[in-house]
This record gives structure tokens, sequence and C-alpha cells, in this order.
């Protein structure tokens, strides 16, 4: 019982299709793991089966000893897991500070009253999740510091956006933090730059990190561990070498290029 | 952690549903049983009622096919569709009366609807295309909620707009003689002109139903709302598809306007609108909206619910003056349906962004 | 001829269809408002008496503007890259004006040719002898047509100079022009606010001439806006020089004092005001009522509202009655001369606000962290002295229409927190509103059925409690709808809620379309709060503890969830919102302050009926919030300010009042979705210049060796 996180038999349904598909799986405390698969196997589902977006068809998913099932995302989030977007999610026109605020949230409890009447144990609070905030995004350099702090999330760059999903992630205090793609749609600096930062989440953040990723030298860099799925099933998991040389993840990934390449023929 | 546990697996949310669900059906029974067994009304008289709901239905089908026709294509609310069909009315009466007073609607009182029906549905098209082209065309990608309240702008503009050009005074439509017949089976009588009504709308929906499945136009509106990217890299003019849809929109709000006028007379005016249109829209939600079928569905069965509905449940349940609550039973349907089956009644289950 | 020949070259086909165009539909709007009866209405109220009308100014307006928008078109046009020319020739720009005008014109001179046709008055009810009498200028129809399309030529010419005038000279001249349509408009009010003895009835006597401004008048106007615009630059350095002067020089003692005279003065004058017994009062003149009977109710109204001495003594007693009459006076002359002062203060201040980053730099320098404060503390002061002063001042008719004013912008609050705050669009607002008022009804009239009697504000709490709940019972059922679905079945309650009080079913509680008499006034203490210009202190104090309240909200942890939920609900949630519940505190906050609007507004008017609380309470209450940009809190005054005020002063505009907030409506979201006011300053334009300082900040990373820099 000193898994982290672990789910077995974990099935989602849409209609006829099974994106999910007798999932199980589990990680430790302090692990960086990737999940990797062509696109459509049911990564970003599993995500969302794991933050409560989907209910699951059937299966169990167990969080430090809590069973998820049929919880609300955000009683997840307080649980301590939080994710980032494939397609970055900000909450575009508050500012920069504010998005990172926001993650704290949950770690918070101020109410109407609080609000209006500012005690001193909300101004104290107010305060805490401002550095907070702050120290999040100190993370990151001084890319979404200073000035950037009061911008609307909007202005900012694609690569500065996934920053700050990950930043806001990051301010939930979770445990363990789920990333979807964090480097797609980068240039090959930034993704150079985004696998350091994923190691250093853990060193020195201690975050336990599960990150699906297309671009192998990240998967490479950052994985203690690797997991393959494909049409739902996990085809393959063990460390990158033992993952990139299993025959049923290059046929994945090689049978659905040949396909691709069929279409793009056509 | 106990806070947790105890809200797992049933929020209190989905209890209060529950309860509501059965609250709901368990009145409609009791009301109706209660009712049924006094013998008040004889079973003739609900015949007629079922009659008078069914033309009074289709006149909301009609407007409801507009709605549904729209968000399938835009995935909008035309929340002005209501001041659609209320321009083809409004216009139309002049019309009619122009003609009454030439003694040309006495003596030619078929030739007369046919020239009403034009004229409705030409206005309804053109004030439905010029919403689309001064409204909703720059707002094609909009988020809802921007094009919900320019909607509601255009409602509100419209609705003031013919209250400023004619007076704000109710007109009352010409009678046709012949309309005002009865027809009797048996022990039930029914108006001519409720049956009229029913059997015009049917066939316009016909039609509807024909254009939509079997033209070119029709395939392609069915292409766009699927998929307007993929529709339009296969080549398909989307902004015609959408003129298209509007004008369809319009020509039948156009129609049900002449029809609401054959069959109530009374109370043209500028705000006639705006009641039907909720209404129409319950029945477009209720069938499922964006689904064609489902509109004409929609649209008649909360006709002859509202026609019904009042005396079987309400009265039931011991309520005085259920009739005047008539008005109510779309919206409280509206409320009920987008609880418990969003979808509507022949919607499919659609993608998240479309439901 | 070489002119027209440099014209065909210049101007290509496509930009001659642009400027046709316009015309046309410059044309079309003229026609609208003719037919909308705007034109007629509006023409009974002159701006200049006997000279121009509101509703000649109107088309004036309409001509001009149209070549004033294809002027502005045609430069946009030309200045597209790829484009030779960036500026057509000026009289290029003439002709384009002038052949939109001339479209106008045109169309104008068909349209009353067409008139004598036809009839057409049997429909278009609007096309009457009183219209075409103004547009002809009781000319014969025929002899006019070409006047109108030559001056509607003439008019587009001139909209097209204007943009050749230099902006230093064109802003000074239009600003004038305008402040003198305004003052022209709202000229009852000037009478009204003016009509007392003394100097104000001099100035009344000069600006105003019978049926609108006279010349002098006008001239006058024109001259002061035009030296107020030329001075308004320069006046900032004035007033920092004063402060500063003040700060430095006058003892801390003596600037406290004068304040506190100041503040006693006023108080005193208030409680005097608030005091006076309601059978002093006269009934209350209409606007109407006025024009036609000049100044005798008026004055008479005016004389008791203000210092009489007299009805203070039977009050108060004849010594008391003459202490309290001078520190009036005193206070009334404080008021008087500085009201104008108040304005700029308060609008420097709000400037000021804006760029307090920029100003955090300097607050180091003690002298200058003095300097801001003081001028906030001014401008704040003056501000509650200009609140609180206001129907003081304007009397009693002006009150009721700040009254209205006040009643909406609280409601305006309250929704802003559902929709502007939430993000759900709620258009059965009005529930709320009737919920509080019935409620208020039920809970204080003698009649109601349960015969309760209470007093206002022990009704209060209860009323606010009960339509909180009625609030949660909405959105509950509502709660896990999309936006708009959620938007039509709000409307849909909003529609049930006036069905319900209208009913037979609840006529035994409710009273149907009777509805609910007697309720009593508000009272504190032995005073009744009867008239506008009492209540209008409860309602002001509603507003503001609503202002408070929304603007401490705003930037708390509640706040942030509430936007973020607005933003994008299904991320909120992963980020540990818990979206129920914040909706459904929204809906119940949102409810709770309409209730109070509510229960003012029964207090009010004494008798409630089920057909005040329609669904155009609710879209007023939308609009206002639209028109000042959504969340945006100082919006929602201006917004009230402008959509209920301006309609209330000028009656002429209350049939087209729904017309108008519709056009703002579908106006707004198409041009600028996030209002007059927005909440966030900085826009998406941003994009470009943020990926060139990201390369930036980059370079500069490298050249530190890699390490992050921390900027705190
Ligand atoms: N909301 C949904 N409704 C229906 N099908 C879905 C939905 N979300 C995902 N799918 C399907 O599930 C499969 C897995 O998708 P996804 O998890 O996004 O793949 P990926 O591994 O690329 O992240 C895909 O075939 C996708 O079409
Ligand atoms: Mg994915």
């Amino acid at each position: 019982m000193n898994k982290l996180f672990e789910c077995k038999n974990l099935s989602k349904d849409f209609g006829g299709l099974t994106a999910v598909n007798k999932f199980s799986f589990d990680i430790e405390e302090g692990e960086i793991v990737s999940l990797i698969g062509p696109n459509g196997a049911g990564k970003t589902t599993f995500f969302n089966l794991v933050t409560g977006l989907y209910p699951a068809s059937s299966g169990m998913i167990m969080f430090k000893g809590e069973d998820l099932i049929g919880l609300s995302p955000y009683e997840i989030t307080q649980l301590g897991i939080a994710r980032t977007f494939q397609a970055v999610r900000l909450f575009p026109d508050m500012t920069i500070l504010e998005n990172v605020m926001v993650g704290q949230h949950c770690r918070s409890k101020s109410g109407v009253i609080g609000a209006i009447l500012q005690p001193k144990s909300y101004k104290e609070e107010e305060e805490r999740i401002r550095t907070n905030a702050e120290k999040q995004l100190a993370f990151f350099g001084s890319r979404l510091m200073g000035f950037r702090l009061n911008q609307p999330a909007s202005s900012l760059s694609y690569a500065n956006r996934r920053r700050l999903e990950i930043a806001r992630a990051m301010s939930t205090e979770a445990k363990l933090l789920l990333l979807d793609e964090p480097a797609a749609g980068m240039n090959p600096k930034e993704t150079i730059e985004i696998a350091h930062l994923i190691g250093k989440l853990r060193d020195e953040r201690g975050f336990t990190i599960l990150v699906i990723e297309h671009d192998m030298r990240v998967v490479k860099d950052v994985s203690d561990r690797v997991v393959a799925m494909d049409y739902g099933s996990k085809i393959a998991e063990g460390t990158y070498q033992q993952v990139a040389t299993n025959e049923h993840v290059v046929e994945a990934y090689l049978g659905r290029k040949g396909n691709e390449e069929q279409d793009n023929a056509n | 952690m106990t806070s947790l546990q105890k809200s797992k697996r049933v929020s209190w949310v989905s209890i209060i549903l529950w309860v509501l669900r059965v609250t709901v059906i368990a009145l409609v029974i009791y009301g109706s049983a209660v009712t049924l067994s006094s013998g008040k009304y004889a079973p003739s008289s609900w015949i007629s009622l079922l009659i008078a709901g069914l033309a009074q239905g289709s006149i909301y089908a009609l407007i409801a096919l507009g709605y549904s026709l729209v968000y399938g294509i835009m995935l909008m609310i035309n929340f002005a569709h209501g001041e659609v069909y209320m321009a083809g009315a409004f216009v139309s009466f002049f019309v009619a009366d122009a003609l009454e007073q030439s003694g040309f609607l006495q003596a030619q009182p078929l030739v007369t609807i046919f020239i009403l029906l034009l004229s409705a549905m030409a206005t309804s098209t053109l004030v439905a295309l010029i919403l689309e082209r001064v409204a909703y065309r720059k707002l094609q990608n909009a988020p809802r909620m921007i094009s919900l309240i320019t909607a509601i702008g255009a409602s509100f503009f419209l609705q003031y707009t013919f209250r400023g050009f004619f007076g704000s005074g109710f007109k009352a439509y010409p009678e046709f003689g012949a309309m005002w017949g009865r027809w009797t089976f048996g022990s039930v009588t029914v108006q001519v002109v409720q049956i009229v009504v029913a059997m015009a709308a049917i066939l316009m929906m016909g039609g509807l139903y024909w254009f939509v499945e079997k033209t070119k136009t029709g395939k392609s509106m069915r292409a766009v709302s699927e998929d307007k990217e993929i529709a339009s890299l296969m080549g398909i003019d989307v902004n015609r598809v959408i003129v298209i849809t509007f004008m369809l929109g319009g020509m039948l709000a156009g129609a049900a306007g002449v029809f609401r006028g054959l069959y109530q007379p009374q109370g043209i005016g500028y705000n006639m609108g705006f009641l039907p249109g909720l209404k129409a829209f319950s029945a477009a939600v209720l069938g499922g909206i964006g689904n064609i079928p489902g509109a004409m569905l929609g649209g008649v069965f909360l006709g002859i619910f509202e026609s019904i509905g009042p005396n079987l449940i309400l009265q039931g349940l011991g309520i005085v003056g259920a009739n005047q609550l008539k008005d109510a039973i779309a919206i409280v349907m509206l409320v009920l349906v987008l609880i418990f089956r969003p979808q509507g009644i022949l919607g499919e289950k659609l993608a998240e962004e479309k439901a | 001829m070489t002119d027209s020949n440099t014209i065909n070259t210049i101007i290509e086909r496509k930009h001659a269809t642009k400027t046709v165009l316009i015309g046309i539909y410059s044309g079309l709007v003229t026609l609208f408002v003719c037919l909308i009866g705007m034109v007629e209405t509006f023409g009974a109220r002159d701006i200049i008496g006997g000279i121009i009308s509101m509703g000649h100014t109107m088309l004036i307006i309409i001509a001009v503007g149209s070549g004033a928008v294809a002027v502005k078109t045609l430069r946009e046009d030309m200045s597209t890259p790829g484009a030779t020319i960036n500026k057509p020739a000026f009289l290029v720009e003439i002709f384009v004006g002038v052949t939109t005008g001339l479209i106008v014109g045109a169309t104008l001179s068909i349209f009353v040719f067409a008139t004598q046709l036809v009839d057409m008055r049997s429909v278009l009810i609007n096309v009457s002898p009183g219209l075409l009498e103004m547009l002809t200028l009781q000319q014969p129809a025929s002899q006019v047509m070409m006047t109108i399309t030559v001056l509607g030529s003439l008019l587009g010419g001139i909209g097209a100079a204007i943009f050749n005038i230099n902006p230093r000279i064109r802003l000074p001249l239009v600003l004038g022009l305008t402040s003198v349509v305004s003052l022209g408009m709202l000229r009852d009010m000037l009478k009204i606010v003016l009509s007392r003895e003394g100097w104000p009835s001099v100035l009344l006597n000069f600006l105003v001439k019978n049926q609108g401004l006279s010349i002098a008048g006008a001239t006058t106007i024109f001259a002061t806006t035009v030296a107020l615009v030329i001075i308004w630059p320069h006046l900032p350095k004035i007033y920092d020089k004063t402060v500063r002067i003040i700060v430095t020089y006058v003892p801390k003692v003596l600037q406290f004092a004068v304040s506190i005279i100041f503040t006693i003065a006023l108080t005193m004058r208030v409680f005097w005001f608030i005091g006076i017994s309601d059978k002093d009062l006269p009934i209350l003149p209409s606007c109407q009522a006025a024009d036609s009977s000049p100044n005798v109710d008026l004055a008479k109204c005016i004389s008791i509202l203000s210092n009489d001495v007299s009805t203070t003594s039977d009050l108060l007693g004849t010594n008391l009655a003459t202490l309290v009459s001078t520190i009036i006076t005193v206070s009334e002359i404080l008021v008087g001369s500085l009201i104008l002062l108040c304005f700029i203060f308060a609008i420097w201040n709000i400037r000021q606000n804006a760029n307090l980053t920029d100003t955090k730099s300097t607050l180091e320098d003690p002298n200058n962290a003095l300097l801001i404060i003081a001028k906030r503390n001014i401008s704040a002061f003056f501000s509650v002295a200009l609140l609180v002063s206001l129907p003081i001042l304007l009397g009693v008719f002006p009150s009721e229409v700040l009254l209205n004013v006040g009643l909406y912008m609280l409601m305006g609050f309250g929704l802003n927190i559902v929709v502007g705050m939430a993000g759900l669009l709620d258009l059965g607002y009005v529930a709320f509103f009737a919920v509080g008022a019935y409620s208020t009804a039920i809970l204080t009239s003698p009649r109601a059925s349960i015969e309760l009697g209470m007093s206002f504000w022990a009704a209060l709490p209860i009323v606010v409690l009960v339509t909180g709940a009625t609030g949660l019972l909405v959105g509950a059922p509502v709660l896990r709808m999309r936006g708009d679905y959620l938007a039509i079945v709000t409307l849909g309650f909003g529609e049930i809620a006036r069905f319900l009080f209208l009913s037979d079913w609840f006529k035994p509680w409710l009273g149907g379309a009777q509805g609910i008499i007697l309720i009593p006034p508000v009272s504190i203490g032995n005073v009744q709060l009867i008239g506008p210009h009492k209540l209008y202190y409860l309602i002001i104090t509603g507003c503001l503890i609503a202002l408070f309240i929304s603007a401490r909200l705003r930037g708390s942890r509640v706040g942030r969830a509430w936007m973020a939920m607005s933003e994008d609900e299904k991320v909120a949630e992963t980020m540990g919102i818990n979206t129920v519940y914040y909706k459904l505190l929204a809906f119940g906050l949102g409810a709770m302050i309409a209730s109070i609007s509510g229960a003012v507004f029964a207090a009010k008017l004494g008798t409630i009926f089920p057909h005040s609380f329609n669904v155009l309470v609710s879209i007023t209450a939308l609009s206002l919030l639209i028109v000042g940009g959504i969340g945006s809190l100082p919006g929602i005054i201006v917004g009230a300010l402008v959509l209920v005020g301006l309609p209330e002063l000028l009656r002429e505009f209350t049939e087209y009042r729904l017309l108008i907030y519709g056009a703002i409506l579908i106006f707004m979201m198409l041009s600028r979705p996030e209002g007059l006011i927005p909440r966030v300053r900085q826009t998406r334009e941003l994009d470009d210049q943020e990926l060139s300082q990201d390369a930036w900040l980059h370079d500069k990373n490298e050249a530190n060796n890699g390490s992050s820099v921390t900027v705190t």
C-alpha cells in the first residue's frame, strides 16, 4: 500500500468506442513516469478519468489510499492531483498572477464575509496566496515575473502559456502532477528546457510526475519508467530502453505511421 | 477525509434532482387521476382540446424549426426568431386588411390566403436575412454568450421598430367566414380552421424535410451542421448555407404568422412574438435542438400539452384559474427537459460542444 | 473639368461604391428615424428657442455624420498597404462628403414627394402632417425637394470638411456644439434646477427662452465650453499646485477644522432637508407641467426645499432656526461654488488611480506621497459631498430621476455579481427584484393577507433572506446547464414569476392584478422618508454598500473563483473550485442585492402591481451592465446614469428606450464586447510585443550564463 497512485482495470467507453480499456497501472512516490502512445491511444482520456472530468465506465483509481471514483474534479485536486491540458487552457482574461493564485484556491478558505470585512486572517491568507503564486512563477525565471504579473494571460506567447499552466498546477500544492504534452508546439531549445524543468520539478519541488509526451528525447531524458498505450490498453511498461525496443510499441508507432502515410498518399 | 467519503458517489445535487423528478411525475399522475376520476370532462371534449392543441402546436412547430435549423448550423440561439414570426404576421395583417376593404377577400378567400402567405413569408425572410447580415454574420465564431446577447438586442430592436412604425395598438385579422365553420364527427366537433392550419403546417414541414434530405442544398446544410470546417474544406460555401438556413427559417415563421392570424385573429401586436418564440424554443429543445423531426414533434407535443395540461393536471391539483398558467407550462417543460434530458426526445447524445 | 478628371482617376470604383453605399445606409437611417416618429417627437423640443429643434438637429447630425463616416472610411481604405495615395486630396474628400449628403437629402426629398402621392398614414402611423411640416419647413412639398437635396449635400460636405480642420480647433468646436445641444435638450432640467431666487433665476432667464435656449445663452454656453476645453489640459497643473500649497503652507489644524465645519454644515443641511414635514411639500410638478405653467408650483416647491426660514422656525423654534439657516446658507454657498470642482476632482482621481503604477515610485518621495494622499482625501470628500447634496441642489423631480437611477444601479451591482463576476447570464433577474418588492409588501402592508404590518427595517432582513433563498431555488435546477440555455431558462423563470403574481391561484396572498396596496413608507426615527428626495439617501446608501461589497469581492479569493469559473468552468473545477457552490453563491448574493432594490421600490410606490415586474426590467439591467463593460464597477454607475437617467430626463426618449437599448446591445456586441469601460485595459494586441520581449529576455538570460533572473 505504499503506492502513491494506482488504477486497476480502468475503462472508458464513448458509445461504441472504448477509449481506455482495462488499464492498470501504478506510480510510486517521487517517480517520473512517461505515458506514450500514438494519437488517439486514450492518454488524454486517461487523464480526464483520473481528474474526474469523465466518469469511469468501470475499474478503480486509488490515490494515497483514497478511492477517486465518483469524486468531483475539485475534490480530486484537493486530495493532491493537478494537471495541465494538451491544448493549453488558461483563464485568458485573468492576469498571470491571478491565474496562479486560483491554483491556491483549494488550499485557502476565506469566504464572502472574510472578503468584505477583511479581518487580519483574511489579509494574511491573501498575502500567503500571493507569495506562493510568485514563488511558483519564479520557478520559470524572469519570464513570468515583473511587469508581466499583472498582464492578462492571453498576452503571453505560446511557450509561456504552457509554463504558466504548469505554474498554476504547481500552486495547488499537489503531490502528483499530470502533464499533458508539455513540450508540444515548442521549439527544440524550449523542449530541452522543459525536459530540464520536469526533472527540477521532482528534485527541487518534490512532485511525483506523470507526463504524456511525444518527443522521445524528452521521454528518454526525464523518465524513470515509461508506459506505452495503444487503443486504450497498456502495451508495454519498463525503462525507456525496454519500451523503445518493445515490438508492440514499434508496431503501434510504425503501423500507425504507415497508415498515415497511406492516407496522405490518397 | 470523512467529509469526502460522504459526498462520494451521489452528490446532493443529484439527490435534489431525483426528488424533483419524482415529485413532478407524482404530481402529474395525481392531478390527472383526480381530474379523470371526477369525470368533469367528457371524452369528446378531450378530443376537441387535442385537435385545438394540434393546430396551436403546428404553429409552434413551424417557429421551432427556425430555431432548430439555425442552431444546427450556427450553434446559436436566434432569440430574435420570435420577431421574425411577428414581422410576417404584422405585414400580412395589413395586406389582409387592404384586401378585405377592397372586397377581394370575400370574393376569393383561397387566393387571399395564398397572397397572405406569400407576403408574410417574404417579409419574414427579409427580416431574417437582414438579421443574419447585420447582426450575426460577424459573430459566427464568437462566444455563444456574445451572439445570444446580440440576438436579444435584435429582438427588442425589432419589437420596438415595429411598434414605432405601426403603432402599439393590437390589431385584429379579418375573419374568413368559411374558416369558422365546424365539422362534427359523432360527438366530436372541430373547427375547420384547426384542421386547415394543422394540415397546411404539416404539409410545409414535409416540404422542408424533403428539401433538407433530398436536395443538394439540403445535403450541404447537413454537412455544415455536422462540421463547419470540414464542410468548407469540401468546397461548400458555408455563408451561403447559413443564408439559406435563415431564409428557410424565415419562410416557415412567416407562414406561422399567417396561420396564427387565421387561427387566433385577435392580438396582432409588436410583442406577439415574444412568448411564442420562447415556447417554440422550448419545443425545439424538447424535440432535440438541431433535429428537424424533433422540432416538429416538440412543437406539436407542446401545443397539445398546453391545451390539455391545465385542465388535466393543474385542475386535478386544485389550482384555481389553471388556464392562466398555460403559458408557464412550456417554460416548466423546458426546464425539466434541460435538467433531465438535455438532448431532447429525438436528439442523439451530441458531442459535448454541441449539446 | 480637370477637377472632375482627377476625381475620376483618384477614386477607384471600389471606393465610389462604398461611398454610395454609405450614403444609402445613411439615407435609410434618416428614413428610419422619420418613420419611427423620432424626428417629430423630438421636433417638439427646441434646442435654440424658435430657431432649431431637436428633430432637425438629429437630421443634421445624420447628414453631417454620413459625410464624416464616408471620408473616414475612404482614408482608412487608402492608407491600407499597397495603395499609392495615403491621404485623399481635400477636394476629393469634399466631393465624397457631398455625395453621401446628397444621397441622404435625395432620399428624404423622395420620401416627402411620395407622401404627396400616397397616403401612408393608415399603415405607418408616424407619417403625420406634423412630420411633413418639419421636413418641408412649411413650404409646399414640390418646391422644397430641391432645397432638401441641396441642404443635404451641403451638410455632407461640412461633415467631410470637419476632418480637414486642425484638431486643436476641431475638438473645442465639436465639444462646444455638443454641449449646446445637450443643454438645449436638458432645458427642463435647467429650469427646475435654476428656478430659485437670486442669481440662479437671472442666469435662467438669460439662458432659456420659452421653448429652448436663447441665442445669447447658446453662444455663452458654446464659448464657455470652448474656453474650458482650451484650459482643460492646464487644469491638473493648477490643481496640483493648489493642493501642494495647501499641504505645505496651511496648518494641519486649519485643514482639519475647515473640513469638520464643512461636514457639520452639510450634515445639518441634510438632516434639515430630510426633516421637513411632508405636508409642506407641494404636489410634485412633472416635467411637462413645468412647461405649461412655468414656475408657479415650482417656485413654491423650491422655496420650501431651499432655505426658507419661516418654515424652519415652525420646526425648530426661532433662535435655532436662525442659526440653522445661517449654517445652511454657508453650506449652500460652499456646495454650490464647489460643485464643478467636485466633479473635476472625482474624474482626476480616477485618472490618478489608473496611473498609480507609475506614481508608485514617486510615492517614496514623502512630499509626493503627502500630495497624493491629500488629493485622494479631497476628491473622496467632495465626491461624498456631491452625492449627499445632489437632491438639495437639484430639487424634487431630478431626485426622482436619481432615485430610479439608484434602483437600477443597485440591481446592476447585484446582476454584476451573477453575470459579470460568475459569468452566468441571468435574464430573469427581475424575479428577484419582484420577490423583494412583494415580500416587503406582504410583511409591511396592513392590507396584506397576513396583516403583519412590520416596519420596513424589521422586514428588510427577512426580505433579503427570503429572496436569497429564492435565488438558490432558481439556481439549483440550472446549475448544470450551459450558458445560453441558462439564459433562456432564467428568462423563463422571470416570466413564470410574473404569471404567478398575476394568477388567481395566488390572488389571496399576492392580490392578483391589483397587487398589494398601502405599503408604508420607510421611516427613520420620527421622520418618514416620503418623496424621492428623501428616499434618495436610502438608495444611495444601498448603492454605496453594494459597490463596496462588489469591489471587495472582486479582488478576493471568491472573486477569483468566480472569474475563473466564468472563463473556463471545467478548468476551474480541476483547479479545485467547487463550481456548484460558487454558482449558488452568486445567485444567492445577486438575489439579495436585487431584493433590497425591490424593497425600496415597494416603499417608494406604496403599491405594487405584477405589471411592474416584466422582462424589460431584466433587459434594462443587463443593458446598463453591458454599456459600462461587463464586470466593470464604474461602468455600472455610468451605465445606469446614461441608460436610466437620460431617458427620464428627456421624456421624448422614453418611447424609444427599448429600441435604443436593443440597438446598443447589438452595437456593443459587434464592436466592443468588453464595453465602454472594460475590466481589463490591456488587450490582446500585446501578443506581438510579447514575443519580441520574450526573445529579448531570453538573450539576456543567456548573457547571465543561463542562471534564472528573478525580479521581485
Ligand atoms: N468526449 C469524447 N467523446 C467521444 N469520443 C472521445 C471523447 N474524448 C476522446 N474520445 C475518443 O477517444 C479516443 C482517445 O482520445 P485521446 O484520449 O484524446 O487520445 P490521445 O492518446 O491522443 O490523447 C479517440 O479516438 C477520441 O476520438
Ligand atoms: Mg491527447
